[in-house]
Formats: C-alpha cells, structure tokens, sequence
C-alpha cells in the first residue's frame, strides 16, 4: 500500500475539528497529519484535491450483501463495489442471512469474506433471538465476543414483551447495544403500504403509522426500565418522532434513523401498483416525510441509512402485495444526501454528519471523522451533473425507484484504510 | 417529493387503455375513464340486452377470438355471466381455474401468463387475490392481448360496477339527481371501491358508506364520499342502497362482534325500506347471506333488483368485451 498525499480538497468534517481547505498525509492505512507531513512519505502517491470536497468515508447503518446464502440475489462483492462508489467505508450487515447470524462462527465468516475482498471494513450485528425466532435470547456476550457491534431481531417481531425486556435487560448487563426495528406485527396485519389515502385507493393491505408508533413506545420504556442502550431503526412516521423527543427531555438516550428513501418519498408515489416503492416501513403521508426532515433538522433523528436490499429481478416481478419488500440504494446514499443540501433541506454539514460522524457514535466506532491518528477512510466528490442509469448500475439489485434521477454531485474517489478503493472514471 | 420515473410509466399507461373514445385496450379498472365512455358502454349494453331475449341468442361480433377466463380465486356469478357473454359473441371461450395455492409453491404468475400467451390467445379474463393483479399482468402481456380485470384483491371490479351502474340507469336514468348507499365491508370490497369511482364520475351528488368503523377504511373521504356509521341515517331518502356480502372470514378476526349484532345495525330488514326513498330500490352484487346483511324478505322482495343485476351482468360484459377486443 502507498503512502498518500491527498491536496487542497475543501474538507467537511462535522464530527472533528478541522475544515477548510487542507492537505491530508496518509501512511499505512492512518491520517497521519494534516498539512504537515510527520513522517516523511515514502514516495507517496498525490490526489489532486483541489476543486472537490473530502469527507469522511460513510459509515451505513444498515446493509444487506445476501451473503451467505442468498447469493442469487448479491454478494458481498458485488454489493461492496456499490458500497466504495458512493463513499461508504464501514457497513453495518445485517444478520437476516441464510443462515441468520446467531453464532460466533458466523460472524467469522462474513468478516472473513469481507477481508479477502477488502473494499470497505464491516461491523456485524449479530440475532437478538436465536435465529431471529423472537422467543429465546441468543447467546449474546459470545456474540459480542466475537465481534458483534450489535445485536438486533431485523424485520422479525418479538411480540411478547417479557422477551423484550428481558432481552434488553440482559444486553444492558454486558453493554450490548441493541438494534431495534420498531413494528407492531399485530397492527401491521401483514399490510404492505401506509394505511391512509393510498392503501384506500389500491385497495392495498395497510400498516398504520400506530404499527410503528406502539412499538417505539414500548421499546423507550422498556429501555429506560433496563437501562440499555437502545436504537431505533428506520423510523417512518410523525408519532414516532414525538415520542422519541418526549424521551430525549426525559433524558433517556435512545438514538434513532431513517432510511434514505424516507427523504425523498411518501404514499403518493405508489400509484401504479409499482413494487419499487415496496419497503418497509412503507412510505407515509406527506406530513410524516416533512416530520422526518424536520426531525433531521433539530437532531432527534441523528443518523440516514441506505437501508440496502438487493434483490434479483423475480422478486419485484409480481403484484404490488406479493413482491418483495426494500430498495437497493447503497450507490446512491452520498448523491442523495448532496441532493438534498441542493434542495436547501439541510446544509452540507449536517448532511454528511448524518452519514458519517452520527452513525459512528451510535457504535461508538472511530470512524466518521477526520483526523490525525485515524484509520484513513475518506471520501473525495466533485461537482458533476449525471443521471442515474438503470444500465450502469453496480448492485446486482435493480430494484430502485430512483433510476432516472438526475444528481448533480459525484464520488470521484473513495480510500479505505489508505488505499483508493473507487476512482470514478 | 417527485415520483419521476412512475409518473410517466402511469401517463403512458393510461394513454395506451383508452385506445380511442369507443375502444379500449384493456378494462382494468373504472378510475381513469371518461365519463362519456362509461355511458357509451351502458348504451351499448343497452343494444345487447336484447340478444338474449331472442331465439338465436348469438351474434358473430367476436368470430374467431379466443377468451380465456384466467381466475386464481373462487367465483361463480363472474365466471359464468363473462363465459355466456363470450360465448353470445360468438368467441372461442376456455375456463382456467388456478389454485392459487399452487402457483405461489411453484410456477410463478409470470410464467403462467407466458404459457397462455404461447397459445395464441386474443384476451384475458383475470380475477386474483392480490390488489393490482390486472394491473401487473397488463404490463406483462404482448401487445395483441386486451386484459379484463374481473376483480383484483380488494382493488377493483370494473365490470361489476358497470352492470351496478346500468341497473342504476333502468331506474333513475339521471345519476345527478339520486342519493346512493353502499353498505357493509368497505374496507375489503373491490365493488365498492370501482364503484364510488363509477358513481363519482356520473356525477352522482350524494354517495354514502355505511358500516362499522372497523369496515370504513382510513382515508375513505379521499373518495369523494360521506361515511356513516348509523345505517339509519345513512340510507335516509336513498334511491338505491346497494348491500354489501360480508365475508364469513371477518367474522372471526374480530371486525365485529358477531353476526345478530351485525344484523340489527346494518342487515336490510324489512322496517328499512321505510326510510329509502319511496322509489328506492335494494342491490347485492352476491353471494347473499340472508339473514346476515339483508333478510330474506328483502331479498326476494318488489324493491330488490339483485336478480336483475345477474341478466344486466351478461349484457354490460358482452360490451366490455366487444370494445376491448383488438381488431
């Protein structure tokens, strides 16, 4: 691996100390000064910054490669390639494989895979529940022991709520951070779209916003019952979004995301009977997306997600209902947060916080911010107008509703540890 | 915000249904059609009515085609009245009854739908339980194909709206001047929804839902309509109430409480018909539970005309079928 020196690059860094225009100097993998060259380079490579605007390299709280198990639908090779295109350096994997994540082994496994590819560094969060049953704890400081950033029971519902507080009561124990998917099953009665104008008109099975709300409440109680540490995933609606603020006064630290497609969509976009707009949580009313960006606004949402589902063609090849749910959106996280700096929702600052030294902290990982002494994982953009191509895209999923958009900024280059991962070429 | 690459797959879509004012490429459902094509289509039952008054009840509109009544779900009204229509015109008609049940473990909708196709035939007739079936299979199929949605999940059922609709007309032939109740299971019924869009687009002034609030969908005002939950009140001076057939299943997953209750707040008794108009009259698109959302008395009675909409049925599809069919 060369040493780096990357010049001049305009540097936004919400989470350190440094901005502005600076040099950066990297060797073996870390930032080991900035505008001053500490160790003497040893024939460094020079990037040419000047004109493009570095950051860190994102941290996404939440992915899905398929691997191991569902490699019809991606891998972790194909998923990581879109993963450094859009700047992204660490990615939350999410443990609903085949076989789910509830062993040690497993865990080794997907963080071996990721090392022979060594695109971007992975944080595994490993089942709640033995294979995400939602009825018996996993084994979960062996989980942590063996490397799990967190534990979490995915899309699957623990309807009883002893097993939630026990499960809880048991992370808060041995500091485990507990990744919560709040979604009432019972309300949400196999719904596939928000209850309300849209699910009326399609005649579309609905998932009240209360499906979400009920559990948020639950999990915030139960959380400052047990004292762990908690953090809600995907939120989607306005209740949500009050009760998560009402416990922030209350002084309980519970942490919260949402989904990148949340920012840009509501219920109204699913005329058509289009399964791309299939997610869940599903897109809400109008209100609710103003609420989210709000909520981004005064911090009470601290973190975006790409929320990445691959999957192959078949799966939205059926009725709105019976199609799979979630969007492959990975390569385009960066670009839509830039878009909606464009679109004057938010400054640069607080967007690429929201993707970089956020989520960090939500993992208590040191990433997401530059500075001397960290692992050199960075992120150069530049202006550039270009369309999202449904033929140029990198994910094996195809899945996304944002094909045709036009972006007007660019990943131009992506390092990893110190070394250029993605040059857009 | 935006939806950019949806909405002009949707304009194109809608484009391509509505070929010209007198044809269609498919039937899917009634939402998007003008209003002089919905009248269009009942004078032109109109027409058919009387074929199957006559001796020779056959015309040779439809010589030569082949129909295939594609149903992944149970139906006995539907099915039948769309094969005599076919048949009336003088088509080539097969019956495909799908296990649903089964495609999901195996074939997948799609490649049903590609085997049918290699068969050479000019058009489906598709009922299935999934919303925006006929929809999906529509994009799906080839060029020469016309779809005619016969009922998709709780999304729609354009033809029987129709033949509502044109029963409707039999008796009060100025829809700007009558008030309509729709009673029952809103919430799951795809005649209900076609129809507050047929009555909607006919201008119909004052257009009802009546039932329990765990059967009147959230949002339903978006319809351009007026929920009650009294029945009552809700049929008050109604020249036509149209009883929905609750489902059996509701029954069990607590949407009410039970059936006699369900009766004495919302069945059709025979003291009701006091409060409709003196003119009014009482509809059901069936299957009827007698005793459960309308009595017996009621049913067979002079003010029903549920028999009516069953003839009515085979007419207004010989329509449906006779303008959707590419030439």
């Amino acid at each position: 691996m060369s040493d780096l020196i990357i010049k001049s690059g305009n540097l936004v860094n919400p989470g350190g100390e440094i901005s502005g225009v600076h040099d950066i100097y990297v060797k073996d993998g870390k930032i080991i000064g900035i505008d001053e060259d500490t160790t003497k380079l040893n024939s460094p490579t020079i990037i040419d910054a000047e004109d493009r605007i570095v950051c860190p390299g994102l941290v996404d709280l939440s992915v899905r490669f398929r691997e191991p198990g569902l490699e019809k639908e991606a891998t972790i090779h194909s998923e990581s390639i879109a993963a450094v295109s859009s700047g992204v350096t660490t990615v939350c994997y999410m443990p609903d494989t085949q076989p789910i994540i509830d062993t040690p082994a497993q865990i080794k496994l997907v963080e071996d895979i990721f090392k022979g590819i060594n695109l971007c560094k992975v944080k595994v969060l490993a089942s709640l529940t033995k294979n995400l049953d939602g009825n018996r704890l996993s084994s979960m400081m062996e989980l942590k022991q063996a490397g799990a950033i967190a534990l979490t029971n995915c899309f699957n519902p623990i309807k009883d709520s002893l097993v939630l507080r026990r499960a809880m009561e048991y992370a808060s124990g041995h500091e485990i951070t507990i990744f919560y998917q709040p979604q009432n099953d019972c309300l949400a009665n196999d719904g596939c779209v928000h209850e309300g104008k849209i699910s009326n008109k399609l005649g579309l099975p609905g998932i009240p916003s209360a499906a979400e709300s009920v559990a948020v409440a639950e999990a915030i109680l139960l959380s400052k019952l047990t004292g762990v540490k908690l953090h809600l995933c995907r939120i989607s609606c306005q209740e949500s979004i009050m009760l998560i603020k009402n416990a922030h006064s209350a002084g309980i630290k519970v942490t919260a995301d949402v989904a990148i497609h949340q920012l840009f969509f509501d219920e109204n976009s699913i005329n058509n009977f289009n399964g791309d707009f299939h997610v869940i949580p599903p897109f809400r009313a109008n209100e609710d997306l103003i609420s989210i960006q709000d909520a981004m606004l005064n911090d009470t949402i601290i973190a975006v997600c790409s929320d990445h589902q691959p999957h192959n063609e078949d799966a939205k090849q059926a009725p709105f209902s019976n199609t799979q749910h979630g969007i492959a959106s990975i390569e385009i996280l960066l670009p839509l947060m830039m878009d909606l700096v464009d679109s004057n929702i938010m400054d640069i600052n607080m967007a690429i916080s929201k993707v970089t030294s956020s989520p960090a902290s939500i993992l208590g990982i040191d990433a997401g911010v530059i500075r001397k002494g960290s692992s050199a994982d960075l992120c150069i953009m530049k202006k550039e107008d270009w369309v999202f191509d449904q033929t140029k895209i990198l994910s094996s999923g195809k899945n996304n509703p944002f094909i045709g958009k036009k972006f007007s900024t660019r990943v131009d280059k992506t390092i990893c540890s110190g070394k250029i991962v993605y040059e857009n070429k | 915000m935006s939806d950019y690459k949806d909405t002009d797959l949707d304009q194109n879509i809608k484009k391509s249904d509505i070929v010209s004012q007198k044809h269609l490429r498919h039937f899917l459902d009634i939402e998007d059609l003008p209003k002089s094509l919905i009248l269009d289509i009942l004078d032109l039952a109109e027409s058919f009515a009387g074929v199957s008054g006559q001796p020779v009840k056959k015309v040779p509109l439809l010589r030569g085609k082949t129909i295939v009544n594609l149903f992944f779900e149970a139906s006995t009204r539907t099915r039948t009245t769309f094969e005599l229509a076919a048949k009336r015109l003088s088509a080539d008609f097969l019956n495909i009854n799908i296990d649903y049940s089964a495609t999901k473990k195996g074939e997948t909708l799609l490649d049903t739908l590609r085997n049918l196709e290699a068969m050479h035939c000019d058009m489906f007739i598709v009922r299935h339980p999934s919303s925006g079936a006929a929809k999906f299979i529509s994009k799906n199929v080839s060029q020469n194909i016309s779809i005619i949605n016969a009922g998709d999940g709780r999304h729609a059922h354009p033809t029987q709206a129709m033949l509502d609709i044109f029963t409707i007309r039999k008796y009060f032939p100025d829809f700007k001047k009558i008030k309509v109740a729709i009673v029952g299971d809103i919430l799951h019924s795809r005649v209900a929804r076609s129809l507050m869009h047929a009555l909607r687009i006919l201008e119909v002034p004052d257009i009802r839902v009546i039932g329990p609030q765990t059967l009147l969908p959230k949002g339903i005002e978006y319809m351009g309509v007026t929920p009650y939950v009294d029945m009552d009140k809700g049929i008050k001076d109604c020249d036509v109430v149209i009883m929905l057939r609750l489902q059996n299943e509701r029954m069990n997953s607590s949407f009410i409480p039970d059936e006699h209750e369900y009766y004495n707040l919302y069945g059709f008794s025979p003291k009701r018909l006091d409060l409709i108009s003196k003119k009014g009259i009482v509809m059901h698109p069936g299957p009827v539970n007698r005793g459960v959302e309308i009595s017996s008395e009621v049913a067979d009675g002079n003010r029903s005309v549920i028999l009516q909409q069953v003839s009515n049925g085979i007419a207004v599809r010989m329509a449906i079928l006779s303008l959707s069919m590419q030439p």
